[in-house]
């Protein structure tokens, strides 16, 4: 059964290089570019994982994953932070908003494809 | 101090006066009532062995006279003479006798001495024969004879009457014929004219019958004259008196005419038990007297009321005189011993008072001060055992009073200091006070425009630092796009590419590689230089980072054909450190080595010091110039510009890792020589509570 990935970012160039690699990748990418969209997608779509950019318009990233992991019916949706900040707090940034994993732009998209592969078996 | 006290001198006087006082007194009174006693007893009856002896002798004498008397009566011519006279009365009745003897006692009154009828009686044969007697004898007052009616036979002198026989006397001795020896008490004989005791026998026929009567009348001086010559002492001497206290012979004083004693006296004398006894005033005397006495026991009866007893007599005061003269001696030598109690007392009292003295002198100097004074007692009793002791706790005193004294100079001397070094801290104190107030005026203001400025950098520094995230940030997005975009097309997603395509595109993701950790480094570096960092200090072993350090760099060197070679020390003590940040390093260096390495090897040794832990990197590489070692750990310093394209340098690395090393309390330095190779080394402190190393572990 195909994986529903959803990207999360407010920058269209790296969301459509995105979406062309995980769907090369076999999976089926939905796209939200604001954090409210991003729940509202994820509420209707219930994809398998969430590719989330922190600094979002409307809802940052931190909100987003901290509702999808305070909700019962959302909460075993798996969430990788994708963020352009870097530095040794990073990780348990992440750590504490409930992530699951996460990505330091610019990644390798081998790297990324791993992780994803991790989370969804 | 100045009143010097002798009690202790008076006080042995006192107790010694008083006890010879006691002594002596109870001495003189013991002797006097026990000697009086003793000398009294003894005294008595010396005394009446005395007066004893004198009445024996007398009552011999009187013996001997009535023997002689009684011998002169039996002479046989008296005793015819007597007869004769007896034969020649022609009568015997009463009548006649009586009118016979009344004219001759009338004719013999009439009759004077020389008549012839007197001369009848005194100048017969007999008479003569009784003055030859009287003359041999002499002292005999009287001596005559009577017939036995009483009528004078013959006489030695003129009696008073010619008849005899009505006389108490006569009538005694012939004792109605049977006849016995007659005493009369002392009287005075008037014809002789002498005081004379009477000695009245009968004569005897041959038949034992009476036929007269001879009496003989001896003077006192005569019977009692050995008494005369008795004498003891001044006052001591004998008398004789009779029952009533008369005295009957007394040298010098007419017999029965005066009284010795009272009848009273003599009584108690004779019912005594002793024969002596004293008498107060008593009879002619006025004194005193110690009286002793004896009865004179005759071999025949005295007259009925006559009894004589011989007395000693003496002067009390005499007779005791001894016994006074031993008390007043007694008197003397207690007086004398008391004068010498005196110096005695002086001497004792010296013995007891010295040492005191001694004492009380050693106390004065010690209150004044001396304290090398030293009791000098020798008396080998417990006082010089006392002064021993003494002068042991006034070393002792001494020693502690040197060393308080000691102590108080010094605390005087440091007290003083103290005091100068607070005069003068006051001093530039009260100077320094006013250029302090100024100071801290100056301070004050200087503080308020640096808290300003401070401020204002802050803001400057929060602005670069939000400028850098923002601007690495802002660039990372647009990379992620283009490194995805090129890493698409080079992966042959969209379609097969050739050689010299995929050749370029490898060349512009490592360069927007290359771009990334610029970014990155410089964000750090940022971070680093505005204290942003937050390390996460762990206890750890850095031989373990180091190891992990080479694994992960190993690839890298093998890829240039260098040895990678580690040297760890053994049993290397855990140390505080951010293994993240520590590994950033290592790698940095370890890069940095092989970068500048051609040929030969890299070597990364620990070693341990006493304070810090040792980290170095050392290659075989070109080394550093001397002129470029301050620029080493500057950023964007590169010595040589990137020689490896893969690994080039952003100018940063030594930079970061000096500042690493820093936060961690450490230092890292580098040593070289130009052609011969490089080392880095780092340190880092073995215990964190230890701000600070020792510099010499550093600067090894």
């Amino acid at each position: 059964m195909t994986k529903k990935i959803l990207i999360v970012d407010d920058e269209p160039d790296l969301l459509d290089v995105t979406t062309f690699r995980l769907k090369k990748n076999g999976y089926h990418v939905l796209t939200a570019i604001d954090g409210q969209a991003a729940l509202t997608i994820i509420e209707k779509e219930m994809p398998d994982l969430v590719l989330l950019d922190l600094r979002l318009p409307v809802m940052n990233g931190q909100e987003v994953c901290k509702k999808i992991k305070a909700d019962p019916k959302l909460k075993n949706i798996a969430v990788i932070i994708f963020t352009a900040s870097a530095g040794g707090d990073v990780a348990q940034k992440v750590k504490a908003l409930g992530a699951d994993d996460y990505l330091i732009k610019p990644f390798d998209s081998e790297e990324m494809l791993d992780k994803i592969a991790n989370l969804l078996n | 101090m100045q009143k010097t006290k002798s009690g202790i001198k008076q006080k042995v006087i006192f107790i010694i006066s008083i006890s010879i006082l006691i002594v002596m007194i109870a001495g003189i009174i013991l002797t006097y009532f026990l000697g009086v006693a003793l000398f009294r007893n003894t005294i008595g009856k010396q005394y009446e062995q005395m007066a004893s002896g004198l009445a024996v002798s007398i009552a011999a004498d009187l013996a001997g006279e009535i023997e002689d008397v009684e011998t002169y009566a039996s002479r046989p011519l008296w005793r015819d003479a007597v007869e004769e006279t007896n034969s020649r009365y022609k009568f015997t009745d009463k009548e006649s006798l009586a009118v016979y003897f009344n004219d001759m006692d009338k004719k013999w009154a009439a009759s004077d001495k020389e008549s012839a009828f007197v001369k009848e009686y005194v100048d017969n044969r007999i008479a003569l024969s009784i003055r030859d007697i009287l003359k041999i004898r002499g002292n005999i007052a009287e001596l005559f004879i009577t017939d036995k009616f009483g009528g004078l036979v013959a006489a030695s002198d003129r009696t008073s009457d010619f008849y005899q026989a009505d006389e108490d006397w006569w009538q005694k001795a012939y004792n109605n014929g049977k006849g016995e020896v007659y005493i009369s008490d002392a009287e005075f004989d008037e014809s002789s004219k002498k005081w004379v005791v009477s000695i009245a026998v009968p004569i005897k026929d041959k038949n034992d019958s009476i036929i007269g009567i001879c009496k003989n009348s001896i003077s006192t001086d005569r019977l009692f004259g050995r008494l005369g010559d008795f004498k003891i002492g001044q006052t001591g001497h004998a008398v004789v008196i009779d029952k009533n206290g008369i005295i009957v012979f007394h040298s010098g004083i007419e017999p029965m005419k005066v009284r010795d004693y009272e009848i009273v006296n003599v009584k108690k004398l004779l019912l005594g038990k002793k024969h002596y006894d004293i008498f107060y005033n008593a009879g002619s005397h006025p004194k005193k007297m110690f009286v002793s006495f004896a009865s004179i026991k005759p071999s025949h009866a005295l007259p009925s009321d006559t009894d004589w007893l011989v007395l000693i007599n003496q002067d009390a005061s005499e007779t005791f005189k001894s016994l006074h003269v031993f008390i007043i001696q007694l008197v003397m030598i207690t007086i004398i011993l008391l004068i010498l109690i005196i110096p005695i007392g002086s001497f004792f009292g010296e013995i007891f008072a010295k040492p005191i003295n001694e004492f009380r002198l050693a106390t004065e100097k010690i209150i004044n001060g001396g304290w090398d004074y030293v009791l000098n007692i020798k008396t080998g009793d417990e006082i010089e055992e006392f002064a021993d002791t003494f002068n042991e706790m006034l070393q002792n005193l001494k020693n502690k009073q040197e060393e308080l004294l000691g102590a108080k100079n010094e605390l005087e001397r440091l007290s003083q200091s103290l005091e100068k070094k607070v005069e003068e801290r006051t001093r530039d104190l009260s100077l320094t006070q006013e250029a302090t107030l100024n100071i801290l005026e100056d301070l004050t203001e200087a503080k308020a425009k640096l808290e300003k400025e401070a401020t204002a950098l802050e803001e400057a520094l929060r602005i670069k630092s939000d400028f850098t995230s923002t601007v690495s940030h802002e660039l990372r997005t647009p990379l992620a796009a283009i490194k995805e975009s090129i890493s698409i097309v080079s992966d042959g997603t969209t379609g097969p590419i050739g050689p010299e395509q995929k050749e370029f595109l490898d060349m512009a993701k490592r360069n927007v590689d290359r771009l990334n950790r610029l970014i990155n480094d410089i964000l750090d570096f940022q971070k680093l230089e505005a204290g942003k960092i937050i390390f996460d200090m762990r206890e750890d072993d850095i031989n373990e980072a180091v190891t992990e350090a080479a694994r992960t760099m190993a690839p890298l060197a093998q890829e240039k054909g260098l040895d990678l070679v580690i040297d760890l020390a053994d049993n290397m003590p855990h140390v505080r450190f951010d293994r993240d940040r520590i590994m950033q390093v290592l790698t940095n260096l370890i890069s940095n080595a092989i970068k500048f390495t051609e040929k030969g090897g890299i070597t990364i040794a620990t070693k341990i010091f006493s304070n810090v832990i040792e980290v170095s990197v050392e290659d075989t590489g070109a080394g550093i110039r001397k002129e470029d070692m301050p620029k080493l750990f500057q950023h964007f310093e590169q010595l040589e510009k990137g020689v490896d394209r893969k690994t080039g340098g952003t100018g940063l690395g030594l930079a970061i890792s000096k500042g690493i090393i820093e936060q961690h309390r450490g230092k890292v330095w580098a040593e070289s020589e130009l052609g011969k190779g490089a080392i880095i080394k780092f340190v880092l402190p073995i215990k964190e509570r230890r701000s600070r190393y020792d510099k010499k572990d550093i600067d090894r």
